[in-house]
């Protein structure tokens, strides 16, 4: 897996899922799960299979997608679903969040959108923002990160 | 606990257009006669008009159009425990007022209706025609505690809902189109905005929100709108009954919502989309992004994505976006 230019590879059928993908040292991260099986007899599922653009600084998925901590003092806000992030409330408004303001728990810093439902993400971590990670309008997956911050 | 006011119309709308005398009236409330009128000039002052004969009782001539906190809530036939409903004349949007109360710790679910909206949005913020026209602007909100990913097709579900109850309803046709529009003839009648909190990877917040145009005229659109929008009473030629339709809405939003949590809509679910789908097998862009995505709707995934086929016959999934029609059917 290393030597190709693939960074992220997904099998499902039969309602297993098995999902590899090089993590930030090169190593793979491999999970697997139960596929979903379509509640919706009759209609159009199973899409083509795509390979998701990760690039190779990409971190590895991990399992609890709230700030964590990574360096000393630097923690990240991460997406807890997949969908796609807005940074504000419309195209007009100004975004939640930009780098230095500082953010308690229940702060709004994005919005994500998800299937059709617009949700509000706090920042569950107090601190002040270094990053903004994702461009508006972007597509974010499960886990990754949404903005750096600095704790405390 | 049910008011005077709510006995005296739940009496009178049971009997509709019929005559309730004032005795029956003052043995159901366990008044007296001279306080069963007073509860009902009180009526009279909210819009309601009366006919009143000493021999024959009380009847109801007229009911008020707008939005009646009793009206509502004595026609409503499906109740939550705990349930309570707001009613104001004006507000800046009915979710964000929905989204303030869940934060200040009112019992879910509850539903709040405005007469008008000074800040009436849709997706991405956008501004939603929210005169005190006659039309509805609804929010109910409820605390699901369920993981976000649980939610898959929910806003398309009590779309579809919606859907269903006007066509029983009012006998009309409407037509859901991907994501959150209800449409008559191309023309938006409706449009839907959820909006959700999160909490420690659950939904802690959820506010189900429907602007629908019910009584509003044409003429009475701002000139952009006028060719784009439509009202119900436009689509079936006569006024509608506004609360008793906002009651069966907010019922029928309830039932949904609970068959949506229980996982008990997976089997209807695929019906209900063949009937009101408007897209499927049509040329349509998807913007999203930014960037536009031409093709043709090959259907939804299970999570409600749309399957766009482009013209190199490749499927794309969207599950956020903007759908334009590129040209009408034939």
């Amino acid at each position: 897996m290393k030597r190709s230019e693939l960074t992220e590879f997904a099998v499902e059928e039969e309602g297993f899922k098995l999902k590899i993908r090089r993590g930030a040292n090169g190593f793979p991260v491999v999970s697997t799960g139960r596929g979903s099986s379509s509640p919706f007899p009759g209609m159009d599922t199973n899409p083509p299979m795509q390979l998701s653009a990760a690039s190779a600084t990409t971190p590895p998925i991990q399992v609890s997608p709230t700030a964590l901590q990574d360096e000393a003092g630097v923690a990240y806000i991460k997406s807890p679903m997949v969908g796609t992030f807005y940074r504000a409330a419309s195209p007009e408004s100004k975004p939640f969040a930009d780098s230095g303001l500082k953010v308690v728990e229940s702060s709004v810093v994005c919005i994500i959108e998800a299937m059709k439902i617009m949700n509000e993400i706090q920042a569950e971590a107090k601190g002040t923002i270094l990053e903004v990670l994702v461009e508006n309008g972007q597509p974010v997956e499960y886990g990754q990160r949404l903005f750096k911050i600095k704790q405390g | 606990m049910p008011t005077p006011e709510h006995l005296i119309l739940r009496e009178l709308l049971a009997h509709d257009p019929g005559w309730v005398s004032g005795a029956a009236l003052a043995t159901k409330l366990g008044v007296s006669r001279v306080a069963v009128w007073h509860h009902v000039e009180k009526l009279r002052a909210a819009g309601f008009t009366f006919e009143a004969q000493r021999a024959r009782g009380y009847r109801l001539t007229a009911k008020p159009s707008a939005p009646h906190a009793v009206l509502v809530e004595t026609q409503l036939k499906v109740r939550p425990r705990g349930f309570s409903l707001l009613v104001l004349d004006e507000t800046d949007s009915t979710n964000d007022e929905a989204s303030r109360q869940l934060g200040a710790g009112r019992t879910a679910p509850f539903a709040v209706l405005a007469r008008r909206q000074t800040k009436g949005r849709g997706r991405l913020g956008r501004a939603w025609h929210s005169e005190a026209n006659g039309n509805l602007y609804l929010s109910v909100a409820f605390r699901p505690r369920v993981a976000p990913e649980r939610m898959g097709a929910f806003t398309l579900w009590m779309g579809l809902n919606v859907c269903e109850l006007l066509a029983n309803f009012a006998q009309v046709s409407p037509g859901l189109k991907w994501p959150n529009d209800i449409l008559f003839d191309g023309r938006k009648a409706g449009g839907i905005l959820t909006e959700a909190r999160i909490d420690s990877d659950q939904i802690r917040d959820l506010v189900f929100g429907l602007g629908l145009n019910i009584n509003s005229s044409a003429a009475g659109w701002p000139t952009d709108l006028g060719q784009r929008a439509i009202s119900l009473a436009e689509v079936t030629g006569a006024p509608l009954d506004f609360n008793r339709l906002t009651a069966a809405l907010i019922g029928r939003i309830f039932l949904a919502y609970q068959k949506f949590v229980d996982g008990d809509y997976t089997r209807t679910f695929p019906d209900l989309w063949h009937r009101y789908d408007i897209l499927r097998g049509r040329e349509i862009a998807v913007l999203e992004g930014g960037r536009r995505h031409a093709g043709t709707v090959a259907g939804l995934d299970d999570e409600g994505a749309l399957l766009l086929r482009d013209a190199r016959g490749r499927t794309t999934r969207y599950r956020a976006g903007e759908v334009s029609l590129e040209k009408t059917p034939v």
